[in-house]
């Protein structure tokens, strides 16, 4: 923007009377004074959003004094948001946890009692208690952590082999599940490895930048300033689009705003694909080198309980008929949920059959069915999904689709993100410099922790599963494990642990770095389970919604008060030290968790246990085995898991890498406790597509992409002269993940015959898959199971907004932070709040058939929502939206759908 | 673990609940929110954000130096998108009572794409130019990503001591 583009505007004569003005004196005057000379500056990562900025950190005298964005940061390039410069303040709510906090009546632990402090000693000693009467009475089942994508690398890490390997439990799941787990199912089934090919390069390469239901100005703030930047000094040629369910902020520099009804980009995708196979616009090269066809069972349902009818069959609505090739005539038909047990299956088909599928797919039905703007009208809906399919078509374009919880917290997400994948593969517009369909995540770390990893109920690290006995056998290794100690059946994902401890199948829960009883869809329920005859512990550093109703509070560090690891969503890791020392008794995670491990010695978790659902219904004992290792059934798990392997890296504070700073948690354990988990996990990606460099290495640059072969960042994987691993590939690319490479062959209906077909030419010496293919799923149209009806006349949607992280914990604690958005508004159509004799500011009660909560009508500001719909933040713990939402959740990948329920709104009172 | 009292009002919304008996209730001493999860909240204070015309606001003081200032002034009906930047319209340059963007905004990083970098990093920040007065780098466009106001009639939830 300069200023011949000013004069254009309409303002231009107010901006023209100020032209040859002074800077205020007074800000002359501060910049003179220059408090931050005697500021010592510390690069570190935001404790915020998954763009993944790298800020510096200014302290003095052992405090945080302010922020700002690393100048020589790749991602941010010398910025930060709103919420990245008060990262300085989040440490410093006055109410911050400094001790823990037991339930107690009498001095001791009682259910009833009220929570006061205790030592760390006693609340160690009641929580392993109370644990090992759960591993006793129910198993490795029976207990369940629930962890986080804002976990450090570390805290994930030691989080997960302790409960995998410690306690044989797979019942630990994170937050992320309802974050990004459809963009993970997406990943390993069409590529068979996880995170995106592309990295943020892409927006400087690219011309068109097209959101799926990111809205990106508030949620990637930083990522957005790139957009826009692109978009501002880019030429005529760059094109921003905004496809949404509302008008969000991301409208405002959009070139083309569509919106959609909640679900129907399922349907959007399949008319873009149709058109530009129609138009002749596919890289027909790419297509054979590098692609086959697929697709999987429809049946799967909708991740409801298991005793809702709408889990056994449901009618098709004429839409879903048509999506499905039945014709509107075909609109009744039962459709039987066969598939529920394994909804992920799939299997290769023909280009033919593929297109079959798509037919149905015209403008027409399209449209009338996606239209999400009843104010608009169909020929101008259709102009702007013309438009739209002639971007992506349009030959030498290059096009970037961007999308985050609109298309993953979504019933069908796993399909809708491989259908992303499906238009970009069939236009050879993926994993090249401007090109890709590019997942972004929304946590700081739900790649770095989450996903790479693996804190998942199914996963262990570097994209390897529990059920698969290969991959037990190599963690096993790793981590020095007797031989059948890795539990094969997959553990409770997260929405299940809550379903678990309502019914008494769970008795300890643990939440460590998230705020689970305001995230959980479906709230009211789970409240009620909290209530039952079960342990709950909750480590946070601020009380929370959740610490209210926990039995056990422990007070934990933050951020910046603990060495520290993130990775972003585009593949980059960055570290940080302890710059400030946690206030009080507060102590970092990994230190939580390896004092609990002090509790439990081999013989007490070793041993036979009882298992349903594997073989005999138990895992049998590794006491002997653990023997033969050389291990006492004395000692405890922190020896076994943590403490033997971590003495090769003593801590030292003289140390470069130490840099003077100080480290509690190596401190108090005696070794160097993020040094010597980092290099044991580096070690299960090494040489598998997912390698990290040295510890060391990322104290010296603002993060690096993996994976880093031989001390290089990897920009674009898959792709040859990027990716080292496309290196040996007689072809242009090579979509060498490894899972899900053999599948059998059929047509729309299913699979036929046992034969499998592998998606790659070979194998290396080394196991790598050589000229690896990609997969096109061709995936349908469905509805989601609760839409506004008579009663509930309303859709509701979830979110963020730019000012607030996640449940508000440490946001609303900034004064400029809660000042700017106190509160969560319903924001509303004008004609939906005068239709029911509302007005802006108006206080109502919002209610689904879930539970009720009560805020304040907004009709205009950030999000303008179409008639038929509200939006809703969940920021708040005074406006617990989540009592509203509904526990569904994508069938594949486990993640909760939180932009669509039905709701409806009921006047309270006037003003305030 | 624990018994709780269902509130009348959950009640009264006609709620799926269960009475388990009274008091002692969910810990009321912390957190933002005093009252159980099971209570509708209070009624919340609407926020009053400033109605000061642009230009007539007092400027607010800054968190630290280096913060981004907020808004003193009304921004409604003050479009950021492609056609205008209202915002830009006065404080590209600036004035009395007016601040103007600070050399930081009109900074455009150097970015140098090397591939045999020591450190690793294919992607680098090497410095920055400078556009000249009267421009700024377009990153910086969306001023509400780091300006915001302040509504006028709120204290804090809880004392922030940084």
């Amino acid at each position: 923007m300069n200023r011949r583009d000013l004069l254009k505007s309409s303002l231009a004569a107010s901006a023209a009377a100020v032209v040859g003005m002074k800077l205020p004196l007074p800000l002359e005057a501060a910049q003179a004074l220059d408090p931050q000379k005697d500021w010592a500056w510390d690069r570190s990562a935001c404790r915020f959003c998954g763009t993944g900025c790298t800020l510096l950190v200014g302290t003095q005298g052992g405090k945080i004094k302010g922020i700002k964005g690393d100048p020589t940061a790749p991602v941010n390039r010398g910025l930060a948001c709103i919420k990245g410069y008060y990262n300085a303040k989040i440490l410093y709510g006055e109410d911050r946890l400094t001790e823990p906090l037991m339930r107690q009546k009498g001095g001791a632990y009682h259910p009833q009692g009220e929570l006061s402090p205790v030592t760390w000693d006693a609340a160690f000693d009641e929580m392993a208690k109370q644990f090992k009467k759960q591993l006793q009475e129910k198993g490795p089942a029976g207990v369940a952590v629930f962890g986080s994508g804002q976990y450090s690398i570390d805290e994930g890490y030691a989080t997960v082999k302790l409960m995998k390997a410690g306690f044989r439990s797979n019942n630990i799941d994170p937050n992320a599940r309802h974050c990004m787990a459809s963009a993970v199912a997406a990943f390993m089934q069409v590529f068979g490895i996880d995170e995106p090919a592309g990295c943020y390069d892409d927006i400087e390469e690219t011309d068109t930048m097209v959101l799926w239901g990111a809205n990106m100005a508030e949620m990637h703030p930083i990522l957005w300033t790139r957009v826009a930047n692109r978009r501002l000094t880019g030429g005529k040629k760059v094109k921003i689009v905004n496809l949404s369910t509302y008008k969000n902020r991301c409208s405002d520099i959009a070139d083309l705003e569509i919106i959609f009804k909640p679900n129907t980009d399922l349907a959007l995708f399949n008319y873009l694909a149709r058109e530009v196979i129609q138009k002749n616009q596919l890289d027909k090269k790419f297509l054979e080198d590098h692609c086959v066809f697929a697709t999987g069972p429809v049946g799967i349902g909708y991740g409801l309980p298991d005793n809702d009818p709408r889990e056994k069959s449901v009618a098709l609505s004429q839409a879903e008929a048509i999506g499905l090739g039945l014709g509107p005539q075909g609109a009744g038909t039962q459709l039987e949920q066969t598939d529920r047990a394994n909804p992920g299956k799939h299997w290769l088909i023909g280009f033919e059959d593929f297109k079959k599928g798509l037919e149905p797919y015209d403008l027409d039905y399209v449209a009338n069915l996606a239209k999400g703007d009843p104010d608009e009208s169909l020929e101008s809906f259709k102009k702007k999904l013309q438009q739209l399919a002639a971007l992506y078509g349009e030959k030498g374009r290059k096009v970037v689709s961007f999308w985050t919880m609109g298309m993953n917290q979504h019933v069908r997400g796993s399909w809708v993100n491989e259908q992303a994948y499906m238009l970009h593969l069939l236009l050879g517009k993926q994993a090249n410099p401007g090109n890709g369909a590019f997942s972004l995540t929304g946590q700081p770390s739900a790649c770095g922790t989450a996903r790479e990893v693996g804190t998942f109920s199914h996963r262990l690290p570097a994209d390897m599963v529990v059920d698969n006995p290969e991959h037990r056998k190599v963690t096993e290794g790793l981590w020095a494990l007797p031989a059948g100690t890795l539990n094969p059946k997959p553990g409770a994902h997260a929405v299940k642990i809550m379903r678990d401890l309502d019914a008494g199948k769970i008795g300890f829960f643990w939440s460590q770095v998230a705020n689970p009883f305001q995230d959980y869809p479906n709230l009211n329920q789970w409240i009620g389970a909290a209530q039952k005859n079960n342990f709950i512990v909750i480590s946070d550093a601020y009380p929370t919604v959740s610490t209210k109703v926990a039995d056990l509070v422990l007070p934990s560090a933050m951020i910046f008060e603990k060495w520290g690891a993130y990775g972003n969503a585009e593949r980059r890791t960055q570290h940080w030290r302890q710059l400030v020392d946690p206030p009080g008794q507060a102590k970092g995670d990994t230190w939580q968790v390896l004092e609990f491990a002090k509790r439990f010695t081999l013989a007490e978790v070793w041993d036979e246990t009882k298992l349903a659902g594997v073989e005999g219904d138990k895992l049998p004992s590794v006491l002997g085995a653990a023997a033969q290792l050389g291990y006492k059934p004395t000692e405890s798990l922190f020896e076994v898991l943590f403490q033997k392997p971590g003495q090769a890296f003593p801590w030292d504070p003289k140390s470069p890498l130490a840099a003077g700073k100080k480290n509690h948690i190596a401190e108090e354990q005696g070794y160097f406790v993020q040094q010597a988990l980092w290099e044991e996990y580096r070690k299960f990606g090494l040489g598998h597509g997912h390698d990290l460099a040295p510890y060391a290495a990322y104290f010296e640059v603002a993060g690096l992409r993996w994976p880093v072969v031989e001390g290089k960042e990897t920009r674009w994987r898959f792709l040859k002269g990027s990716d080292p691993y496309a290196a040996h590939s007689s072809k242009n690319y090579n979509f060498y993940g490894g899972a899900m490479k053999s599948l059998p062959q059929g047509d729309l209906k299913g699979p036929k015959g046992p034969d499998k077909v592998d998606l790659f030419s070979k194998k290396d010496s080394h196991g790598h898959i050589l000229d690896g293919k990609a997969k096109i799923f061709f995936r349908p149209y469905s509805d989601p199971p609760e839409m506004p009806d008579q009663e509930y006349d309303l859709w509701l949607c979830t979110g963020r907004v730019i000012e607030h992280w996640h449940s508000g914990t440490m946001t609303r604690r900034v004064p400029e932070l809660y000042q700017a958005v106190p509160n969560a508004e319903i924001f509303m159509h004008p004609k939906d709040a005068s239709d029911r004799g509302l007005a802006n500011g108006d206080l109502v009660s919002l209610s689904s058939r879930r539970g009720a909560v009560q805020a304040r009508i907004q009709v205009s500001g950030r999000n303008q929502m179409p008639r038929g719909s509200v939006f809703v933040p969940w920021f708040d713990e005074h406006v617990l939206v989540n009592k509203l939402t509904l526990d569904q959740t994508c069938p594949i990948s486990k993640q909760t759908d939180y932009k669509k329920c039905a709701v409806k709104v009921a006047k309270l009172g006037k003003g305030a | 673990m624990r018994t709780k009292t269902w509130l009348a009002l959950g009640l009264c919304l006609g709620l799926a609940t269960v009475a388990l008996g009274a008091s002692p209730d969910c810990d009321q001493k912390r957190s933002l929110r005093k009252e159980c999860l099971e209570a509708m909240s209070p009624t919340l204070p609407a926020p009053v954000f400033p109605e000061a015309a642009p230009g007539t606001g007092v400027l607010l003081p800054r968190s630290y130096a280096g913060a981004p200032p907020q808004i003193p002034h009304s921004i409604l009906e003050m479009p950021v998108d492609l056609e205008t930047n209202t915002c830009l319209a006065c404080h590209l340059v600036g004035g009395e009572g007016m601040p103007g963007v600070p050399p930081s905004h009109r900074q455009v990083p150097k970015v140098v794409i090397d591939p045999k970098a020591k450190s690793g990093q294919i992607t680098q920040i090497k410095g920055f130019s400078e556009v000249k007065v009267g421009e700024i780098n377009s990153t910086r466009y969306v001023c509400l990503s780091c300006h915001v106001p302040q509504a006028e009639n709120l204290k804090p939830l809880v004392p922030n001591l940084f």
